[in-house]
């Protein structure tokens, strides 16, 4: 049985894995979980639709493990998975959102409050940001999001995403410009909501 | 990474976390049955490649954790495999053999590789005979080479073939090394004493 002492590295693990050792993988799952569920709730800003999303990444890194090639961390591909997870988990929200507003429904309201308070609260600052993010071409969220959200380096997020350092460059200036620009907008000039550079800018390197 | 107008992460709840994993590693068991033959093989050699790559890149536990001798550390019960093959999670040709209980048994299997030469010797496992072919009673039938893996539950699974198939199956090799060169019935006659015909 193999056993995450938080010492085995995610390319021994994921070896393991390949070779047909499930609770490697399952290892694998436990150490990136969390990690993961936040990921995907920033990219689709739904707590509910982020745990699908998580599963589906992990199923999807499955999927394509013999084209995976894990010399350090499994983490920048997991982020690659996870963008399309969440991208098909956003289309199946909106095939059901259509349905539901053809339907009569009534809705359910938790009782525990701070909670769900909480979870809402969350929700609805990660909407905002996500309706600035995505005036952006996809390409450019994708780098943001990786690299200023979850401070995957230039080398790790080029690697990922199969483009040349410089790309990740270029797309993430231009991206964090957009991005002030919009946010400031939206927030507007009261100083305790200012979205400066620093703030827009990532520790990628 | 923290940035100001991203709302606070929040972490799933462990049991959560829990559930996910089993649903996933159920998943991972069902996407192997699903798979056609080759393809497993394929995977498997996929496996060894990326063990090969980390192992000489950066020289890390991986190629260890995979290839190394592994003890058995479940000695409740052993697979002997009447084929060489192994697909995690799925039935497998050849028999589960549990430890006795009771007055005068240890509880546990400490030597696999002989329980399963036995079931061979008995014709409980027959390479190439149809399924539910019993054996002639008083016989002794032909063993083949057999070589003892760890699964990665810990268990013992002694296969049918030459000393690397564990290598060849991606499992890791049972430590202390467990081989077993192949006996005919007139060979096991000499050294165990008559007993029978072989068919």
């Amino acid at each position: 049985m193999a056993v995450d002492n938080g010492e085995t590295p995610d390319a021994g693990l994921w070896a393991r894995a390949c070779a047909g050792d499930h609770s490697a993988f399952g290892d694998l799952f436990t150490r990136h979980a969390n990690r993961i569920h936040n990921y995907c709730f920033r990219r689709t800003g739904s707590w509910t639709l982020a745990e699908d999303a998580t599963s589906q990444t992990f199923m999807e890194a499955w999927r394509k493990r013999s084209s995976i090639a894990v010399t350090d961390s499994l983490l920048p591909w997991l982020f690659v998975a996870a963008n399309n997870a969440c991208r098909n988990t956003e289309r199946g929200r909106r095939r059901t959102a259509n349905l539901l507003a053809k339907t009569p429904f009534t809705q359910d309201v938790g009782d525990h409050a701070d909670e769900v308070a909480a979870r809402i609260d969350s929700e609805r600052q990660m909407q905002r940001v996500l309706s600035a993010l995505r005036t952006l071409k996809r390409a450019d969220q994708d780098v943001v999001a990786m690299c200023d959200w979850e401070g995957l380096s230039y080398d790790e997020a080029a690697v990922a995403l199969g483009v040349p350092i410089g790309t990740v460059r270029s797309r993430l200036s231009r991206a964090r410009a957009r991005l002030k620009v919009l946010l400031t907008d939206e927030t507007g000039p009261r100083a305790d909501s200012r979205v400066g550079t620093d703030e827009l800018r990532g520790e990628g390197t | 990474m923290s940035v100001s107008y991203l709302p606070p992460t929040r972490d799933l709840p462990p049991e959560r976390i829990a559930t996910m994993r089993a649903e996933l590693e159920a998943f991972v068991a069902r996407e192997e049955l699903a798979m056609p033959w080759w393809r497993r093989r394929r995977n498997v050699t996929g496996g060894l490649v990326v063990a090969f790559i980390v192992a000489t890149g950066g020289g890390t536990a991986a190629a260890y954790a995979f290839l190394h001798p592994r003890a058995v550390t479940d000695k409740g019960s052993a697979r002997c495999y009447s084929e060489p093959v192994y697909v995690p999670g799925a039935k497998f040709a050849g028999t589960t053999v549990a430890s006795g209980v009771g007055e005068g048994s240890t509880g546990s299997i400490e030597n696999a590789l002989d329980t399963c030469a036995s079931v061979w010797q008995v014709g409980g496992l027959r390479a190439g005979a149809p399924r539910g072919t019993p054996p002639v009673a008083g016989a002794t039938y032909s063993v083949p080479a057999l070589v003892g893996c760890t699964l990665p539950d810990g268990i013992a699974a002694i296969f049918p073939g030459p000393p690397d198939t564990c290598d060849q199956l991606g499992l890791a090799p049972e430590s202390p090394p467990a081989v077993r060169a192949a006996t005919t019935p007139a060979a096991s006659a000499a050294t165990e004493g008559p007993s029978g015909s072989a068919p």
